[in-house]
């Protein structure tokens, strides 16, 4: 009783992070279909300093970090278009950057190291109604985006050469979906810190893939394992008062581990 | 003849200083099988890249059935089969869901059929063995029935036993359409090809069968 009592204090975070879990469990296997894994360490330090300079200038940092982290993925998909550095090498330094700029902008004024700090961890349960409705608004556009680019995302990560040829706008289809993944990953900083939010991303998504039989199962399997993680985690994080953020990225570490070891049976008996 | 392809003064470099392609002209014509042959870093698979718009020329002109490639916008009339290496290890789609993003079910049937894919339709295509993606491949590059097909290393990587299967099929598929073929396998463009182009040599040159022994030889610095 005393669970659920607590759980109706804090249902908005927990909504929050149930959006935020599904719509980053796409883009995952997106990213991770195009080697892009990386993407969600590089994005998630290139919002740190977003944050830093929206408490600096005293504006909303959710909103602020958002539109910050939609130039900076256009960004970085225009230099990985260029081909004139490998992807990892842009990653590192846009993680790099962000993070570097956190830590000069944290100094600059008293008191703001202690605001922009709290995100390395954030908190599901500290998640406002405002921010609720923005989950929801970013998890609208991602599933819209999936469901009507479905069948030219499916050729594009297949081959975009093919797909080119089959008059699909591989650009346009790598832009949206690189955009997408950065807002994703800006909101998941809330809900499971900054230290934590690209296994949001990476970890359902990477679990999926080592059991799925395919690519539709892929993208089913990673959304049904990142809503188990976030229930699960919510649930345990109650019930043992341990962080939610930590709780969630465990649990996800556990299914991966599960999985591969069914991967690894599954693989040995068929030698 | 009609004329499918037509290459004309095309020129391409990757860096300023070393120009891959330089003034290269020639022409492919309906129902060939025209095979382009050279050395590793020749410009092959560019080449291809450039035919099918994926690269810019930095001067020359390139037309596809009587179009500038910038006018040309009848692509279904063109089958693209890449190096299979080229696609994702990490893309879990099946064998049927490919075919079936790409064309309605009635239309891949006679496919699937051609190419003897029915045990392969619920596997994995990262899973298949490389005879068996190659045959995807194509039968991809079929399903819009086109009248030129181009193909970038079929026979790489392959056992024997899938090389000659692939080359088979392709001699079946070029008996009503216009096949070009970059490959590095002689015997193959030895045994099939109706004329060749040899890139890498000081004169790019489009070779007929008669000659095709003495310019590998040149060109590999065989003996």
């Amino acid at each position: 009783m005393d669970f659920i009592n607590t759980l109706g204090f804090v249902y908005e975070g927990v909504l929050a992070g149930l959006l935020i879990a599904l719509s980053c469990s796409m883009v995952g296997v997106y990213l991770l279909m195009r080697r892009l894994s990386m993407l969600g360490a590089g994005i998630s330090h290139s919002a740190f300093g977003g944050i830093a300079i929206a408490f600096l200038l005293g504006l909303e940092p959710t909103l602020f970090t958002l539109f910050y982290v939609a130039l900076i993925s256009v960004l970085l998909q225009f230099l990985m278009d260029s081909k004139r550095l490998p992807s990892d090498t842009i990653l590192s330094l846009f993680f790099s950057l962000g993070t570097a700029l956190a830590v000069i902008v944290s100094a600059m004024k008293e008191n703001l190291s202690a605001n922009i700090y709290s995100y390395l961890f954030g908190s599901l349960l500290a998640v406002s109604k405002e921010e609720l409705y923005v989950s929801l608004f970013v998890f609208l556009i991602t599933a819209l985006a999936f469901w009507l680019k479905y069948d030219q995302l499916f050729l594009v990560l297949f081959n975009e050469e093919i797909a080119k040829l089959k008059g699909i706008n591989t650009t346009l289809i790598n832009y949206l979906f690189v955009l997408l993944a950065g807002m994703n990953i800006v909101l998941s900083i809330k809900v499971a810190g900054l230290l934590l939010s690209a296994s949001f991303v990476a970890l359902p998504s990477m679990t999926a893939l080592l059991v799925a039989g395919s690519f539709f199962q892929t993208f089913l399997l990673s959304a049904i394992l990142s809503l188990l993680s976030v229930f699960l985690g919510v649930v345990v994080s109650l019930t043992f008062n341990i962080p939610p953020g930590g709780a969630i990225v465990m649990l996800m570490v556990l299914f991966f581990i599960l999985c591969f070891l069914l991967y690894a049976y599954k693989a040995r008996k068929r030698f | 003849m009609q004329e499918v392809i037509k290459v004309e003064s095309l020129t391409f470099r990757y860096s300023p200083e070393e120009p891959l392609i330089e003034n290269l002209s020639f022409s492919v014509y309906e129902g060939e099988f025209f095979c382009v042959v050279g050395p590793n870093g020749a410009g092959k698979s560019t080449l291809l890249k450039l035919l099918l718009g994926f690269l810019r020329p930095k001067a020359g002109k390139i037309f596809l059935f009587g179009k500038e490639l910038s006018q040309f916008n009848e692509w279904e009339k063109i089958g693209y089969v890449p190096q299979r290496f080229s696609v994702e290890r990490f893309w879990t789609g099946t064998v049927e869901e490919l075919l079936r993003k790409v064309a309605k079910k009635e239309k891949v049937g006679w496919i699937i059929a051609f190419l003897h894919l029915e045990n392969l339709l619920k596997k994995q295509f990262v899973k298949l063995s490389g005879g068996e993606q190659q045959k995807v491949l194509l039968a991809l590059a079929l399903t819009k029935n086109p009248s030129l097909l181009i193909l970038d290393e079929p026979m790489t990587g392959l056992d024997i036993h899938a090389q000659e299967h692939i080359e088979h099929v392709l001699k079946e598929i070029s008996k009503d359409r216009t096949v070009v073929v970059v490959s590095h396998d002689l015997g193959f463009v030895m045994r099939n090809a109706s004329r060749m182009l040899c890139l890498g040599m000081p004169e790019c040159s489009v070779v007929y069968p008669k000659d095709f022994g003495q310019i590998i030889r040149e060109l590999y610095g065989l003996h």
